[in-house]
């Protein structure tokens, strides 16, 4: 009885830490979690400037802005291009080296913050490994999907 | 012609691994009709697997664009060498390189004389029937000899970020590490249905041991690839194929740890083979999540659904006969009584955290698979999950690592322990208020860190000393678990020092202007043009100097390749002891005299690398320790 007894205390012990530790997964999960939006969405719902978000579109032709501003006394340049899924557009403004594979015409996922209406500020563009590859993300809009069949 | 061979040895492999496969399935068929060696089967399909291979390089080495896969990966301007790794560099390949080390391991293990003739089929017959599983997802979805027609006179290239030395050994190290688990997960089922006799560990530790230190040379050579290649000045960025392959180095870490006990005490047999199939069903979901393209990540490589759902169904049927036969296991095994405080206590806590930690990971991993798939949401999970997770993990972690060592097997008392250790534990506050006078500046988090970094690192040698105290030479187990755990403690140092106390300047850079990063003055002394053999390359020259001394010139590139019209960054680097000054070069403004310039110090990168080099020296020195105990 009293091993039986010290068997269960244990295992009582086991899940009170397990469900403990899946609480603290799980509602940390709910904080860090980055939703992926198309522009068109982006228009529809009410989106916190406050909140984290993904982007992604093809980024539209002849788009590709460079401008230079000043910060803090140091020159830096703001890149500024517009990604659309051909029935919404966005102005994306990014301050960073553009990773190799991005091009006017290709998908891209942008991760930051919109600011005011149709403007969003990227902290990071997701650069890929493979030139051929589209994002299913992107992939999946539907009105890109209409738009390449 | 010589692709046509390559492709009857491989239809070869399929047929006769799959007398292996058959005899596995009708297991409960007498026997007597259907007598198999599997030795011998273990040994053909390695030769025809590995002949196989040959003729595939043998076809990239003379640019036969007759096959698609060189057409589509290769070129005739690529470097030889290039043309070699290509091999890998491509879907296709590199599963029938993943194929070739399966079997190799199966080699490997036939020749091994310790086990018995008999447990020796039995694990070959498991590990022929991988193999089967394997060549049929290559020949039915992903044939590597596939021909084009009409074919083209010149390749599209190799992706030029796999045109990298450090890229080109990487993948065969990972798989090396991915792969050693399935003979792992082959021992540890034909384990149960001979009825676990405790040999088989003797048998399992050395593959567990070397398994592991490949892997973990993969991981690491990735990571400094991406560090150095990608030119975005980080080393691991909680992308979802970085932590599938995180999850069966986890797992192969507890692994590690039980197996130790396993060997000595007779005991945790059981969790020892429950961890040896969850890590080759770990390696198998990372090759899925990897190969199929369900996640979002950086690696994307351009995929198939089809391959996703052979893998899944592999990854199924696999798994389902590793639990499926743990729970007919036929065996009985004495319960342990183990306390806290003692080295097994201690090893118990710590795959305990390893777990915790696997599971957490994994979540976070997978969890935007189920949301897009039940709430129709796309979601990702974010590093600061990651990092928020990992960071309160840690502290009990570091404190098991620290104080486990000083265990006593069996059983042992707090009170006695904490006298055993007190000078060391003296010491940890006069390394903490060290580490804090030379870094009060810096944020807390990164104090804290680096403190528990050098009280890792610090117990270890305390350890050493010890002996040396005592006048005992160092046993050669412990000298390899210090020497791991070194690497640990400079992990945790040089990751610390990379994120938390990263520096960063970005800017346009005009033509001999000077900027200030850390002690450093980088002088931007304009641009060239080179041309390498398939590319041609604008190099920026950087000239670095300290305290008005110039001490290195750095030289990062923005190539251009020829074939495939894409462009890559190459960063320069210049690494000390106390930090990385890291330069990545962007475009050029239109009025020609301006560039942008990314500059980063990343203090103690360089101790992540040496940390893994240790973590892989103190495995190598567990598995030779292995290996002429028996």
């Amino acid at each position: 009885m009293k091993k039986k007894n010290k068997r269960l205390i244990t295992i009582l012990i086991f899940m009170a830490f397990f469900t403990f530790g899946c609480a603290i997964l799980l509602f940390n999960l709910r904080e860090n979690l980055i939703f992926f939006y198309s522009p068109t969405e982006v228009f529809e719902k009410q989106i916190e400037t406050t909140q984290m978000i993904r982007v992604g579109g093809m980024v539209k032709d002849e788009s590709l802005i460079k401008k230079i501003k000043t910060i803090e006394g140091r020159q830096l340049e703001e890149i500024s291009f517009i990604i659309t899924d051909f029935e919404n557009e966005l102005v994306i403004s990014y301050i960073g080296i553009l990773p190799d594979l991005f091009k006017e015409g290709q998908g891209v996922v942008v991760e930051g913050f919109l600011k005011n209406v149709g403007k969003f500020e990227a902290k990071t563009v997701l650069a890929k490994h493979d030139e051929n590859y589209m994002p299913p993300e992107i992939k999946d809009i539907k009105s890109i999907k209409d738009k390449k069949i | 012609m010589i692709s046509e061979i390559g492709f009857v040895f491989l239809t070869l492999t399929l047929v006769i691994s799959s007398f292996s496969f058959a005899q596995l399935i009708y297991s409960h068929v007498n026997s007597r009709f259907f007598v198999l060696d599997h030795l011998k089967i273990t040994n053909l399909i390695f030769f025809f697997t590995l002949s196989s291979f040959i003729s595939l390089t043998y076809s990239f080495l003379i640019s036969d664009f007759s096959l698609n896969v060189v057409a589509q990966n290769s070129n005739s301007q690529l470097p030889t060498i290039y043309k070699f790794t290509g091999v890998w560099g491509n879907h296709e390949g590199s599963i029938l390189l993943w194929l070739l080390v399966m079997t190799f391991f199966g080699f490997l293990f036939s020749k091994n004389s310790s086990a018995t003739e008999e447990f020796k089929n039995n694990v070959l017959k498991i590990q022929n029937s991988l193999c089967f599983l394997v060549v049929s997802f290559i020949i039915f979805t992903s044939n590597p000899f596939e021909k084009s027609f009409p074919y083209p006179i010149e390749g599209s290239d190799l992706n030029p970020l796999l045109q990298d030395p450090g890229l080109a050994i990487h993948p065969p190290f990972l798989y090396l590490g991915y792969v050693g688990f399935s003979i792992i997960y082959s021992i540890s089922v034909a384990a149960l249905s001979d009825g676990v006799k405790n040999y088989f560990i003797k048998i399992l530790k050395p593959w567990v041991f070397i398994s592991w230190i490949f892997l973990t040379c993969g991981i690491g050579l990735g990571s400094w690839w991406a560090y150095y290649e990608l030119g975005w000045g980080g080393f691991w960025f909680w992308d979802p194929v970085e932590n599938a392959s995180l999850l069966p180095w986890l797992t192969a870490s507890a692994l590690l740890h039980t197996i130790v006990v396993a060997d000595k005490k007779k005991i945790f047999i059981n969790w020892t083979i429950i961890l040896s199939i969850l890590t080759f069903i770990l390696s198998l979901l990372g090759t899925f999540l990897v190969r199929s393209g369900v996640l979002v990540s950086v690696h994307a490589f351009a995929n198939d659904p089809t391959r996703g759902v052979y893998i899944l169904l592999l990854l199924a049927s696999i798994s389902f006969f590793g639990i499926f036969k743990y729970v007919n296991k036929n065996i009985q095994l004495r319960r342990a009584d183990i306390t806290l405080i003692s080295r097994e206590g201690m090893i118990s806590l710590n795959n305990i955290f390893m777990l915790s930690l696997t599971f957490t990971i994994l979540v976070g991993t997978i969890y935007p698979l189920f949301a897009s798939v039940l709430f129709n949401s796309k979601i990702s999970v974010g590093a600061p999950f990651f990092n928020s997770i990992l960071m309160p993990v840690m502290f009990p972690f570091i404190a098991g690592m620290i104080i486990g060592p000083y265990t006593k097997w069996g059983k042992d008392d707090l009170i006695v322990l904490l006298n055993r250790i007190k000078v060391l534990i003296l010491c940890f506050f006069i390394i903490s208020l060290l580490v804090w006078y030379l870094n009060y500046k810096t944020p807390i988090l990164s104090i804290i860190f680096i403190a528990l970094g050098c009280w890792i690192i610090f117990s270890s040698l305390f350890e050493v000393f010890q002996f040396i105290n005592k006048k005992l030479r160092v046993p050669k187990k412990i000298f390899a678990q210090i020497t791991a755990h070194i690497g640990i403690g400079l992990l945790i140092i040089g990751a610390t020092g990379s994120s938390i106390l990263k520096q960063e300047k970005i800017q346009f850079q005009e033509v001999g202007q000077s900027l200030k990063i850390k002690n450093f003055d980088v002088e931007f002394l304009g641009v060239k043009k080179i041309e390498g053999p398939n590319y041609i390359s604008q190099m920026g020259v950087f000239s670095i100097k300290k305290q008005g001394e110039q001490i290195k010139i750095l030289r990062p590139e923005k190539r251009f390749y020829n074939a495939g019209k894409q462009v890559t960054t190459e960063a320069a680097i210049h690494s000390s002891i106390f930090g990385d000054l890291y330069i990545a070069i962007g475009d050029v403004h239109e009025d020609k005299t301006k560039w942008t310039t990314r500059i980063w110090f990343n203090p103690f990168t360089i101790w992540i690398w040496i940390g893994v080099f240790l973590l892989a020296s103190g495995g190598s020195l567990s598995f030779l320790n292995s290996l002429s105990r028996k």
